[in-house]
């Protein structure tokens, strides 16, 4: 076998949907979401993964550089091929060949985002469990003061109707605007297949992953893990 | 010191439960029977520690800091305190230029640094989210802070951080003041490369390191990294 994936539970829809539309049949392992909310504890767990495979050649990482999380890898057992992308976010919503901009006071969304165990909903429902609907909006109110807007990007690997009724309830609660993109799997897809060009960072075999793999911070020297 | 037995630590229970009611109705209580309000403070704070706890072992969810957040606040608008504080106005051991870097616009960790700091007798100056270079360096030259504190959450932030530093080096000011760096993406090999003095993923880990830069009275000391 020459290939494994490491995936974020998060993007399970989007690279079911690239694995399908590519044909690739490579095994995967996922990886629970949460970890995106601890950069050190998901290069700990993303790490273990990579220190126990035998036999592959290559680990295709379907993660963008995610807080740092990826920084500071080692290529311990196979070598390492990595989206140059911030996160999962820039990752479906990016366009081949051109940089990607966030989009200001945007909270975005998928299925998989909702899904989380601390997701924005899962966040919604403990304050109401805990202190009550009407304290609960208020606390929301506060934490999402530098939003608008609730982005449900419409990656075409979910169907859009549940996710889109949750975000309208959420953002009912919340006094958010609904807004529904259209993403992409394109960048999935390549790392499923290659070339591995300029839109990948390859790390071979004994190498560690630094903040110049995901073209940030492009002056650093190399040995710095930014 | 007057023996305050149980009630001290059932007033670190009562926030770390986040019980508004309870934290506020004995707290007032103390301030009454004579207790320090600085030392009620302190009792408070270490409630606050044991909440920022229960959030990194994902007991809490962000609405529970939000929630704490909240608490604090309220604590420190009791009548004793108010007092406390503003006799406390000629006294203040510091002041901090804080904001959110340009590009983001997270802020629940920056505003609780900013509570934490206002508690532990700073003044603050805070610029709120999406705040450009120019900015701070205007602000910078209004309210000639010792600290500038630079805040973010997504990944690009290591980037515009460093873009702030520089803008203070080309200005000439860079040496008259310590910048730290608050964010959970941040490690010591970033914060270099940021050229900021220090970093911190906590904000009372980032609390302790500016008061120790006030300890130093403003000479030149180490590095501190959080």
């Amino acid at each position: 076998m020459s290939k494994v994936i490491i995936a974020c539970q998060t993007i399970s829809d989007e690279l079911n949907l690239a694995m399908r539309a590519t044909g690739c049949s490579y095994p995967v392992i996922r990886m629970a979401s949460d970890y995106h909310m601890d950069p050190n504890l998901l290069r700990a767990k993303l790490q273990e993964e990579i220190d126990k495979l035998t036999d592959f050649q290559d680990v295709l990482l379907a993660y963008g550089c995610c807080g740092n999380g990826l920084v500071g890898l080692k290529a311990s057992t196979a070598g390492l091929i990595i989206p140059r992308t911030e996160d999962c976010i820039s990752m479906v919503l990016s366009r081949p060949g051109e940089k990607f901009e966030r989009l200001k006071r945007t909270y975005f969304l998928t299925r998989g985002w909702l899904q989380g165990s601390k997701s924005i909903a899962a966040e919604y429902e403990h304050a109401c469990e805990r202190y009550g609907e009407a304290r609960a909006r208020k606390l929301f109110k506060f934490m999402l003061k530098n939003y608008n807007y609730l982005m449900v990007i419409d990656t075409g690997a979910y169907p859009l109707a549940d996710c889109l009724s949750k975000a309208e309830e959420l953002a009912g609660n919340t006094g958010l605007e609904v807004v529904v993109s259209k993403g992409s799997v394109w960048l999935l897809q390549k790392l499923l297949t290659g070339p591995y060009d300029e839109d990948f960072s390859v790390i071979p075999r004994g190498g560690t992953v630094n903040s110049s793999h995901f073209g940030m911070a492009g002056a650093a020297p190399a040995h710095q893990a930014i | 010191m007057k023996d305050w037995g149980e009630k001290e630590k059932e007033l670190i229970k009562y926030v770390e439960q986040l019980d508004e009611e309870n934290v506020l109705k004995l707290a007032d209580e103390l301030l009454n029977a004579g207790m320090d309000p600085l030392y009620l403070l302190d009792l408070v704070n270490e409630g606050m520690n044991r909440v920022g706890k229960l959030y990194e072992s994902k007991d809490y969810y962000i609405a529970d800091l939000i929630m704490a957040g909240l608490i604090f606040k309220q604590v420190l608008g009791l009548d004793k305190m108010i007092a406390q504080f503003q006799v406390g106005q000629i006294n203040k051991i510091g002041k901090v230029l804080l904001g959110t870097v340009k590009g983001d616009i997270h802020d629940i960790g920056k505003d609780i640094f900013r509570g934490m700091l206002e508690a532990n007798g700073f003044d603050v100056m805070d610029l709120g989210v999406d705040v450009p270079k120019e900015m701070f360096l205007k602000k910078y030259e209004e309210y000639a802070p010792h600290i500038l504190g630079l805040s973010g959450v997504l990944t690009t932030t290591v980037d515009t951080m460093k873009e702030v530093v520089d803008a203070f080096v080309q200005a000439g000011v860079r040496d008259k003041v310590r910048i730290i760096a608050g964010g959970n993406h941040l490690t010591a090999e970033a914060c270099r490369y940021i050229g900021a003095d220090g970093f911190a993923s906590d904000a009372s880990v980032g609390v302790k390191i500016c008061k120790e830069w006030m300890s130093c009275a403003g000479g030149q000391g180490a590095i501190h990294h959080g």
